[in-house]
């Protein structure tokens, strides 16, 4: 009995090289950059970013002016083709000076960022590996530093040492190391309890190496996003220490500074408190906006 | 000569730990468990979720502290080892988990996890550690090329044999299996099951066998110990498991069971009623009392003792005959 007509079906030849139907495989890292590539707002902060270290790094030196090159002939110009940004009141070249600026204000943000990075990650791993009665006291310590008025201790700081850099640096580190261990600390309880972490102690692997080599790179995501969130922080919070005369000493400038001698002269010549709000503001957005993105990227289950 | 023995470990967790804990209320997890595991055996534990199965099993290799009792391991107490013996003692004794995901470091590839345990206790060069790995590769049925994969990019069941590749890295004697092929398709769990058994034969391990899952235990262990609420109340002889076991939770375990053949479905139903005690306050008496169709007074106030009622057969139960 024939119950399909065989002319209906020819046998079908395998290829030798069938067509391949799995994805190519990627990392966490290549997947988190294709996620973060279409976030517009964060590819355009990551753009922004990148021409402000270019210039930053750059526009000094090619400047026809130095940042402290006083000129008392041509004080407090407007926008010319001679000074695009204008002079201040001592007849400083306000762009070379801006430019200038940028280089102070992002490294007093990338430096706190790696202070808090260094403090914060390691302080927070421990905590959280350790746990139980130790995470207390660490976690209690904390918040004790979370509820003093931040102010109040840079002043006193800036007391004990002199004011400059250096000590921007320490006090700002000080403040924004707390954010990054709390939030490290969350990450390490909750993956330490994981198999993996089980499995590898079983395999003999020492403490140190379970948390820098295992806890740690599983909770790179939210650090990286800490970090960059904590740069634009560190920058208005450098910019609001120089309004109050706790900012670094002339001649030379942070955006802060700038924008402090600006506001003096408001009504004469606005340009000279704009052009460094302006950066300060492009910044910090550029910063967040970025920041968003790679939580996005990096932690999709953070997505909103 | 027993390769593992158990003398009546203890496990409790405090309850409601933090700040605000009520005293001194507690999970007894494992409560008084006593076993003993020959070289080149498997035994088989099986019990339902929460009887205390896993945290035996995590107290063996030493991931939990116990509040009691001793662990021997060739005759040696490893009960309190720390620092550089536990270490040693690593190298002999591993385990395979339910979750094969959750077990594989999501950031590094096959080689580097497989090779870990290579790494850490200095076996060999760089090169005789790789080329061990594509041999582990190899022996759980993997191809060596897959070294420079991740964990996502694999089947449950792959994964599971990854897991597998680096408990062997280190050449152990015990391997405590904890409810290796539960989270797998069945087809998958026949192949891991195989897997398991060959490798047993091939470098004469022992396996402590943990699963809730009777068809699967019966299958590749030679005993199997029925644990109920922290105790073991039967341990049995796998082959006579289905004729000869007499405790009664055993007995209902069995009956629940699926039966494939219709003809023979509700054959011998035991009905076991009611969710298991809570473990924070179990029964007086004998533990499976409330839920027992044959309790009788005794049971309520007696805690059974564990009994030989024949050649390599236990039981806890007032009610069986010897």
């Amino acid at each position: 009995m024939q119950v399909v007509p065989q002319l209906d079906f020819e046998p079908v030849t395998r290829k030798a090289n069938p067509e391949k139907i799995i994805r190519p495989s990627t990392t966490y890292w290549q997947d988190a950059w294709r996620r973060l590539k279409k976030h517009r707002l964060a590819m355009a902060g990551l753009v922004i970013i990148s021409f402000l270290l270019v210039t930053a790094a750059v526009g000094p030196v090619l400047s026809p002016y130095s940042y402290s090159d006083q000129s008392l002939m041509e004080t407090n110009q407007p926008p010319s083709a001679k000074h695009w940004f204008g002079t201040d009141n001592l007849g400083r070249d306000l762009l070379t000076r801006v430019l200038y600026g940028a280089r102070i204000s992002l490294a007093i943000g990338f430096v706190t960022s790696l202070i808090s990075l260094g403090i914060g990650v390691t302080y927070g791993a421990v905590a959280g590996f350790f746990g139980g009665r130790v995470d207390n006291v660490m976690m209690r310590i904390v918040d004790i530093l979370y509820g003093l008025p931040f102010v109040l201790y840079v002043i006193l700081l800036m007391v004990i040492l002199e004011p400059g850099l250096k000590t921007i640096f320490i006090a700002l580190g000080i403040v924004y190391w707390l954010n990054m261990a709390r939030i490290v600390r969350g990450e390490i309880l909750s993956l330490k309890e994981r198999e993996f972490i089980l499995a590898a102690r079983v395999t003999g692997v020492g403490t140190g190496r379970i948390i820098w080599r295992h806890l740690v790179p599983n909770a790179m995501g939210p650090i990286i996003v800490t970090m960059t969130l904590v740069i634009p922080e560190a920058i208005f919070t450098e910019a609001f220490l120089s309004y109050l005369g706790l900012g670094v000493s002339a001649p030379v400038a942070s955006w802060g500074v700038l924008a402090s001698e600006g506001y003096q002269a408001i009504r004469s010549y606005p340009w000279q408190l704009f052009f460094p709000a302006l950066f300060i503001s492009v910044t910090m957005l550029a910063f967040n906006f970025l920041g968003d993105g790679l939580r996005d990227a990096l932690d999709p289950r953070m997505r909103k | 000569m027993s390769l593992l023995k158990v003398t009546d470990l203890v496990k409790h967790y405090p309850a409601g730990a933090g700040f605000f804990a009520r005293g001194k209320e507690k999970v007894r997890a494992v409560d008084g468990v006593s076993f003993s595991l020959a070289a080149g055996e498997t035994l088989g534990l099986v019990g339902e979720s929460g009887c205390g199965k896993s945290t035996l099993g995590r107290l063996i290799v030493r991931l939990e502290e116990p509040t009691a009792g001793r662990i021997f391991f060739n005759n040696l107490d490893i009960t309190a080892l720390s620092g550089k013996k536990l270490r040693e003692l690593r190298q002999k004794i591993q385990i395979i988990f339910q979750d094969s995901y959750s077990s594989l470091n999501p950031r590094r590839t096959v080689g580097s996890i497989i090779g870990e345990p290579l790494a850490n206790f200095r076996i060999g060069t760089r090169k005789e550690q790789r080329r061990r790995v594509q041999e582990l590769l190899e022996i759980v049925g993997l191809k060596p090329e897959h070294v420079s994969r991740y964990p996502h990019e694999f089947s449950g069941g792959q994964r599971q044999r990854i897991n597998i590749a680096r408990a062997l890295a280190l050449h152990p004697q015990l391997i405590v299996c904890d409810e290796p092929v539960s989270s797998l398709d069945v087809s998958i769990q026949a192949q891991i099951l195989n897997l398991l058994r060959n490798l047993k034969t091939q470098f004469g391990l022992s396996y402590l066998f943990i699963s809730h899952d009777l068809a699967a235990v019966s299958y590749i262990s030679e005993r199997v110990a029925v644990m109920y609420l922290g105790k073991i109340v039967e341990v049995i002889r796998s082959q006579d498991l289905v004729q000869k076991a007499r405790h009664p939770y055993t007995r209902a375990l069995l009956a629940a069971v699926p039966v494939a053949d219709p003809r023979r479905r509700g054959e011998r139903k035991v009905i076991v009623k009611g969710e298991p005690p809570d473990p924070l306050n179990p029964p007086a008496g004998c533990r499976f009392h409330p839920r027992c169709p044959a309790a009788a007074e005794k049971c309520r106030t007696e805690e059974p003792p564990l009994e030989t009622v024949a050649d390599g057969h236990v039981v806890a139960c007032h009610y069986v005959k010897i």
